[in-house]
């Protein structure tokens, strides 16, 4: 546990990811689990993806795989589902993982950008 | 015995209000809630009542939206914005960024997006693109964003921001998590910026760039931040300016 500002923040260290990853994203299951999802690991770009449960010790659990790997792409979680959309390398593909399938399904939606868009802002509005 | 066909009244009765309960578009929306995203899109084909309920669902859900971001060959940063109709599955335009920018900050605070720092054209080293203290803003039913207050604390772009939830501020603040600063430094800080100034209070920072993190408030909320990418335990691709890492 790391010491805070009068801010009343407080940075607790948890459980290392299973692999390295750069440019990953992440994002809150409707379980609460802290999901991670693609990234670069080890100068390849993957579609591996896993969760940790926050409030325990236990390690980072695998979730399936996305259809795409991808890198720098924008993700959300809503209503039991997480949604990925765009990304390294010139992707404009949207997937999404459905939590109680526990599958990743393709959308019918690819991002109107030609050239496909990476890093790019995303939210929930 | 009775006679083949024959169904008591009682059987009657259920079956009657079986199909007045599948009639109901109401019934549908909270089957559809209670299915989830893809189980909503799937009642769609089932009835005329259940595509009535699953979209009164899907009408309550927020939209995606991203916001500027970066094309390969000639398009560079951007400053297009579009929103994911989940009702729908289309994307539709929004007013743009008067800012194009790649790797910004982004979220909603209030019903209204914000979008902080990146990396915008004008020079710097990263392909044409320069990091910028720009911050900017799109309320519900406007047709142009707004520009406000630059960030105090300088340049940044790649940071993760997490709406606060307070009300003691004109427009709201927003908990900006590390990124790269002006030189292109990964930064270990974590800002508070009130979005009517444009001030930036820090924040405990994190310790490394390292490992997931996530924000838990001493009231008990637990608020998630992206991983950062890791520069210390491997060869690093930057720069890390936190102080764990500058003890090394």
């Amino acid at each position: 546990m790391q010491g805070t500002l009068d801010a009343g923040w407080i940075w607790r260290e948890l459980s290392a990811m299973s692999v390295y990853r750069f440019g990953c994203s992440g994002c809150v299951l409707s379980d609460g689990r802290f999901a991670v999802l693609g990234g670069c690991i080890n100068s390849g770009r993957k579609s591996s993806c896993e969760a940790l449960t926050v409030s325990g010790d236990e390690p980072w659990v695998p979730l399936p795989p996305m259809h795409d790997a991808r890198t720098q792409f924008a993700c959300a979680a809503m209503a039991g589902c997480v949604i990925a959309v765009g990304g390294n390398p010139h992707r404009k593909l949207a997937e999404v993982y459905d939590e109680v399938l526990d599958r990743w399904l393709r959308l019918p939606c690819d991002l109107p950008v030609n050239s496909g868009l990476h890093s790019m802002g995303s939210t929930l509005l | 015995m009775a006679p083949s066909g024959y169904s008591p009244p009682l059987a009657d009765a259920d079956s009657w209000a079986v199909d007045q309960a599948v009639s109901l578009p109401e019934v549908w929306a909270l089957v559809a809630a209670f299915r989830g995203l893809v189980g909503a899109w799937r009642l769609l084909g089932v009835c005329r009542a259940a595509r009535a309920g699953a979209e009164e669902f899907l009408g309550t859900l927020p939209r995606l939206v991203v916001c500027g971001g970066y094309v390969e060959g000639d398009g560079g940063a951007l400053s297009e914005v579009w929103g994911l109709n989940l009702a729908t599955m289309r994307w539709e335009a929004m007013p743009a960024l008067m800012c194009a920018r790649s790797h910004p900050a982004c979220c909603a605070v209030r019903g209204v997006l914000v979008v902080l720092g990146g990396l915008a054209p004008g020079g710097g080293t990263t392909q044409g693109l320069a990091p910028t203290s720009r911050v900017e803003m799109l309320s519900k039913g406007e047709g142009a964003f707004v520009e406000l207050p630059p960030l105090s604390c300088g340049a940044i772009s790649g940071a993760a921001a997490i709406a606060v939830d307070e009300s003691h501020s004109a427009l709201g603040q927003v908990l900006l998590l590390g990124g790269m600063d002006q030189d292109h430094t990964l930064t270990s800080s974590v800002r508070l910026v009130d979005l009517a100034t444009g001030v930036c209070t820090p924040q405990a920072d994190l310790d490394t760039c390292t490992h997931a993190r996530i924000l838990r408030r001493r009231d008990g909320q637990i608020s998630a931040s992206p991983v950062r990418e890791a520069a210390v335990d491997r060869r690093p691709r930057w720069k890390c300016g936190s102080r764990r890492c500058r003890a090394r």
